[in-house]
């Protein structure tokens, strides 16, 4: 990486840069009012940042408005894009080593890029990062067939249309279907693309669906336009589960702040109760994944205590009493190993 | 006193109350120590307008309390980014911002300082003075958006060139690589890059969806930056570490050789050679702070290989003590024609480890690694399918059985009254 320092904090990438630059190429198309410039930075900004930046812009602490009347203003300026600073060149630049890029480029592309980012060193490398708990079967993504796949998915989803699809089910049969597809997902766990979609079946696309992008032998796109109601299902559980799971955790271990960083993905709950000093937490998670949640659970052992719901403790109860029957039904001498 | 701004100068002040206010999230202004009360407001104001729609509050008995409430899988992007672009500015930066870029783009021969600073007074009628303008060039300069060339004694500066893959007459890779962008923002290393390359396109991430996505792992970038840096230069560092358990702060130092990354826990670790102690250890990224670069270290190729040949022993970060590998064995009950999914899971998740069938619905799942201690998370997620565990550390094997006895207390024992 030579000499360059990057500094990803720097006023180069500010908000209130954005959204002065909105204001600005607003006011080239048509002269803008100050409640114009209020919707712009309640669009782009913070919550608060109208109330600096309107201000700014109209008393010319930011000289970069000119106006004739006093209530609509003309830009001075409009600059444009600016080119990439050398952190976002040097970012795209470790991408092309990522296993995953083969999905996005074809070959052809990724030397282009490669070209065009010839003089540019990475921001990281693979061989810099070591995901030691990340499962060894993730998607095939050197394959052909797999990147082909991939692209086409890309193309439905960004078109809107519905995909024809053939797919390996559990015993290893192919079926052959219509689907919407709305969403791509992906866990870095698994190392897993799953394709949400509507399944068509009799007639309409009704079944909400998880396809493996692994399991997918052939995928084309049809001219059908996905169904409204596809789309509304993009970043949303497939089923929320209707109770909260509710944890209480014991300070032993540092189960606390075990346990918040590793539920840290789902929308929770916490509160401290000074009189038992034991602090609940409530965990509201996508039904789809109860069984993960449960084995997670599970993986703090005493150091968290399931109340509730009633189907989930008993989940728990279910696999904790069937743990006790096993390992007391056997009959051990000693369960160390010999030195 | 100052008034209250919604930016600010640095990133280490918000960092530690974004994660306490994200990670935990039930504590109010009185828990927090060793901070005022007027500080605890500031910082409060500013994440909820930093984050607006993500943040929820609540009154308890000890006060009010914040805490940002998001699940990953409803979200097409970090909020958390917007922490990084809230960088304080002067209203020189501002309008320089604008007015040299303008400037330049349209001077095919560059402009040098003074040029730029008559120009900005002629054509917007703001006055700076040189010095200013000289050192907004530079700056830009070094992030990559101005070039400059001498020419004579004089320093004239250009709009860097666009990437060849920009051109029209590439616009199909460009948006191919946006579209990938849109991706590794949410997965990548240093996602905050894609999300300001984002902005610059106006483009936003529409359909990739993130299962277990740890979104403060952004919080400790700029820690990450400066510890690659140190990486790449094979240099050695020195940082203070910050025990999250009783506030302790140690310094350390060593030579850091690689990041270990948990897709579960949601914990990052800088693993380095101590070269005091002559061995390698993993500490937690977001415990460091003030991370010094030090001088290159000579045998920094022969650490890595060394590490390069540890790595397979270790269950997760620990290199355990200096005695020798530890074992564990563990016999399954999987029920075979129903549950190969549970063998899937033991295979795909069990890191080298070997697992052989011993019987019907009987499988043994042997592992040899540094520290079995750290194996019994991953083998407590088996409970209820465990029909032996025996290992060569007695303590590690001790400590999960009796926490399913303790379980079983807990969840299944009849209780006093009902005996």
């Amino acid at each position: 990486m030579g000499e360059i320092r990057f500094d990803i904090f720097d006023k180069v990438y500010s908000c209130y840069y954005r959204v002065v630059q909105k204001i600005l190429e607003e006011a080239k198309s048509h002269p803008i009012t100050r409640k114009d410039m209020e919707t712009i930075a309640a669009a782009y900004g913070y919550g608060e940042s109208a109330l600096t930046i309107v201000p700014k812009l109209l008393n010319r602490e930011w000289d970069l408005l000119r106006t004739e009347d006093g209530k609509t203003f003309a830009p001075k300026t409009v600059p444009g894009r600016l080119p990439l600073t050398l952190l976002q060149r040097s970012w795209l630049k470790a991408l092309l080593a990522d296993r995953r890029i083969s999905c996005f480029l074809t070959p052809e592309e990724q030397k282009e890029a490669a070209h065009s980012l010839r003089d540019v060193e990475p921001l990281f490398g693979q061989a810099d990062f070591h995901y030691f708990d990340r499962c060894l079967d993730g998607d095939t993504y050197s394959s052909k067939a797999y990147q082909k796949h991939f692209r086409t998915v890309l193309e439905a989803l960004e078109q809107g249309l519905v995909l024809r699809i053939s797919y390996c089910g559990r015993q290893g049969a192919v079926s052959r279907f219509e689907a919407a597809p709305y969403q791509l997902q992906y866990s870095e766990k698994d190392d897993k693309f799953r394709l949400c979609c509507l399944k068509k079946t009799g007639g309409r696309f009704s079944l909400n669906t998880t396809l493996n992008m692994n399991k997918i032998a052939g995928c084309s796109l049809t001219s059908v336009k996905v169904p409204k109601k596809a789309l509304a299902l993009r970043f949303s559980p497939i089923q929320k589960s209707r109770e909260p799971v509710l944890l209480e955790i014991s300070k032993e271990r540092n189960s606390l702040e075990r346990c918040m960083l590793h539920f840290a993905n789902y929308e929770k709950h916490t509160k401290y109760d000074e009189e038992r000093d034991v602090y609940y937490c409530s965990i509201y998670y996508d039904l789809a994944d109860e069984t993960e949640l449960l084995i997670d659970v599970l993986s703090f052992g005493p150091v968290i205590k399931v109340l509730g719901p009633a189907s989930f403790l008993s989940q728990v109860k279910q696999r904790v009493r069937r743990q006790y029957e096993m390992l007391n039904s056997q009959t051990h001498t000693s369960r160390n190993l010999p030195e | 006193m100052s008034e209250y701004q919604e930016l600010i100068k640095n990133f280490e002040r918000i960092r530690d109350y974004m994660r306490q206010f994200f990670v935990y999230g039930f504590k109010v202004r009185g828990d927090y120590k060793g901070k005022s009360a007027r500080t605890y407001d500031n910082e409060r104001r500013r994440i909820e307008s930093f984050l607006t729609g993500y943040t929820r509050s609540e009154y308890t008995a000890k006060g009010k309390k914040i805490y940002i409430n998001v699940d990953s899988k409803t979200i097409p992007e970090n909020p958390l980014y917007a922490a990084w672009k809230s960088k304080s500015f002067t209203d020189n930066d501002i309008m320089l911002h604008f007015f040299l870029p303008a400037l330049i783009k349209d001077s095919p021969n560059g402009l040098t300082s003074s040029e730029a600073a008559e120009q900005i007074s002629l054509v917007f009628q703001v006055v700076f003075d040189s010095q200013t303008v000289r050192l907004k060039l530079k700056e830009y300069e070094r992030l990559g958006i101005f070039t400059s060339r001498k020419e004579g004694r004089e320093l004239r500066y250009f709009i860097a060139p666009p990437l060849p893959m920009e051109s029209p007459s590439h616009k199909g890779l460009w948006n191919h690589m946006i579209r990938a962008a849109a991706f590794y923002q949410g997965v990548s290393p240093f996602g905050i890059v894609g999300s300001t390359l984002l902005d610059r396109e106006e483009k936003r991430n529409c359909f990739f969806q993130y299962k277990h996505q740890f979104l403060v792992h952004t919080l400790e970038d700029e820690v990450l930056l400066d510890l690659l840096l140190a990486m790449h230069e094979k240099r050695a560092v020195s940082f203070q570490n910050n025990s999250h358990r009783n506030g302790s702060s140690v310094t350390f130092w060593g030579i850091p050789l690689k990041i270990f990354v948990s897709t579960r826990t949601g914990r990052r670790y800088l693993c380095l050679y101590l070269t005091a102690r002559h061995r390698f250890q993993n500490v937690r990224l977001d415990s460091l702070t003030d991370i010094k670069l030090l001088e290159p270290f000579p045998q920094y190729r022969d650490l890595q290989k060394k590490l390069e040949k540890n790595m397979p022993r270790c269950f997760g970060v620990s290199f355990g003590g200096r005695s020798r590998m530890e074992e564990l064995h563990m016999e399954l009950y999987i029920h075979e024609p129903k549950e190969s999914y549970v063998l899937d899971r033991l295979s795909r998740e069990g890191r080298g480890g070997q697992i052989k069938k011993i019987g019907r619905n009987k499988y043994l799942y042997s592992g040899y690694f540094y520290d079995t201690n750290e194996m019994l998370s991953w083998v407590k997620t088996f409970t209820g399918r465990v029909l032996d565990i025996r290992g060569s550390a007695p303590a590690s094997v001790r400590k999960v059985t009796d926490d399913w006895a303790r379980m079983y207390e807990m969840y299944c024992a009849p209780k006093e009254s009902e005996v």
